[in-house]
């Protein structure tokens, strides 16, 4: 009985042994964005690194509104006949800090019709560049308290200009 | 009617498919993938633990449209429009009345993609007859959103109809839509038919009192007709009216929506 005993416990450490953990294909929350040396400030402080939240749960915004927002950003804006050809959806998305202040700049970029496309880098550069230039942040806040949050804008390009700006 | 529509629409916007578990047979897998969503929205949206048992939900039983649903809402929210559409698209597919004018209202609204959304609608008013629904934060009849498209397409005229049908539509059921004549309003304006925009943004008024936009295209419609002192005295309401009573939405920019910077631009051209 002893011997079965043993076998059992052997083989279901065997069995323990070679399982492997799965990991999940989601991050910790849809959208986060890890800190990346060779992208980010390391000086960029955030009140509360593991609670960074959306920016429509805390009314993160700018000053004068969102239609001020996306009026600098139309001023700020160039065309370039070099980026004619470019056309579809870019997307970055950000963080706000609890001071106002921005980093952790991503891209997100589709078609016309929702599919992955690749925008040109030096396009992505220039428009990031502008959202990187907006400083007239106002953290989000909730119960007296300022939060570090996600915010995103997102420009519908053709033919190398700017649409529209949502949301 | 109007109660239960509003509650759908209000759990839908929180991602609380709001379903009856028990419309599937005990223990068939579409049941325990309809349970298994329902634990899902004990998370928070967009959490880990939310989007893996939602995705269990998915595998449990792959026509359970609300499950696609609620894997694609965070994306949504988050600016991530090709998860968004991978995931919504399957719902479409799945439970077109359901969500055909949930994607038109996410298009108009987060996108303006004004041509996918009338899109969405007019395939929406082929499967259902009268009333298309309303928009996910229950503010908007899907048929004055329909109008809307149009409106921004440059088809105002069908922008009119739209809008009127809708209006009618929800006199029929017991309200007009809180912004329902004011859009029709800025319709007008749009063809320079001041008093028809007068007297649709009157009819607005009563709908929400203290709205300050009201006052504020008051203020243009007697610009329209040359009054520039009933002018002043509509856009000075709207100013008084603004820091407590302004649209709030806090996802996106709502149509026609007014800011205190385009009252004070008008209060400073008639000073």
């Amino acid at each position: 009985m002893k011997i079965y005993t043993c076998i059992f416990i052997i083989l279901n450490l065997l069995i323990l042994g070679s399982c492997k953990k799965v990991e999940s294909k989601f991050p910790e929350n849809i959208g986060d964005i890890n800190f990346d040396p060779s992208l980010d400030r390391k000086d960029f402080n955030l009140c509360d690194s593991k609670n960074i939240v959306q920016y429509y749960s805390v009314n993160t915004d700018y000053k004068d509104g969102r239609k001020a927002l996306y009026e600098e950003i139309y001023d700020k804006f160039r065309f370039n006949n070099d980026y004619i050809t470019q056309s579809g959806i870019l997307t970055v998305r950000f963080v706000v800090n609890c001071e106002g202040k921005t980093d952790r700049f991503r891209v997100m970029e589709v078609d016309k019709n929702y599919q992955e496309k690749k925008f040109s880098p030096t396009f992505k550069t220039y428009i990031v560049d502008i959202i990187k230039s907006l400083s007239d942040w106002i953290p989000g806040e909730k119960d007296g308290k300022k939060y570090d949050s996600y915010m995103y804008i997102t420009m519908q390009i053709g033919d190398g200009m700017i649409k529209t700006i949502t949301p | 009617m109007r109660l239960e529509f509003f509650l759908v629409i209000l759990l839908s916007s929180l991602g609380l498919d709001a379903q009856n578990c028990n419309l599937y047979p005990e223990n068939s897998p579409c049941r325990k993938a309809c349970l298994t969503l329902e634990s899902a929205n004990r998370y928070p949206q967009g959490s880990k633990q939310s989007m893996e048992l939602c995705t269990k939900a998915t595998s449990l039983c792959p026509e359970l449209a609300s499950a696609w649903h609620s894997l694609s809402v965070p994306y949504l929210k988050r600016g991530d429009y090709y998860n968004w559409r991978k995931y919504l698209d399957k719902a479409v597919a799945l439970d077109p009345k359901t969500y055909l004018g949930y994607r038109g209202a996410c298009l108009f609204e987060f996108l303006h993609d004004y041509e996918s959304a009338l899109s969405d609608f007019k395939k929406l008013d082929l499967k259902k007859s009268g009333h298309l629904g309303f928009n996910p934060n229950g503010e908007y009849n899907l048929r004055i959103q329909k109008g809307l498209c149009y409106r921004e397409l440059g088809k105002v005229d069908q922008a009119i109809s739209e809008i009127k049908m809708a209006i009618d539509e929800g006199k029929a059921e017991g309200g007009v839509g809180t912004y329902d004549y004011l859009h029709l309003a800025v319709c007008y304006m749009s063809k320079n038919q001041v008093d028809s925009a007068t007297h649709y943004m009157e009819l607005q008024l009563p709908q929400y009192p203290n709205f300050p936009d009201t006052y504020y295209y008051l203020g243009l419609c007697a610009l329209g007709h040359g009054d520039k002192i009933k002018a002043k005295t509509y856009f000075e309401k709207a100013k008084m009216l603004y820091p407590q009573n302004h649209r709030k939405d806090p996802y996106v920019i709502m149509p026609d929506q007014i800011f205190l910077s385009d009252i004070e631009k008008q209060l400073r051209s008639l000073n």
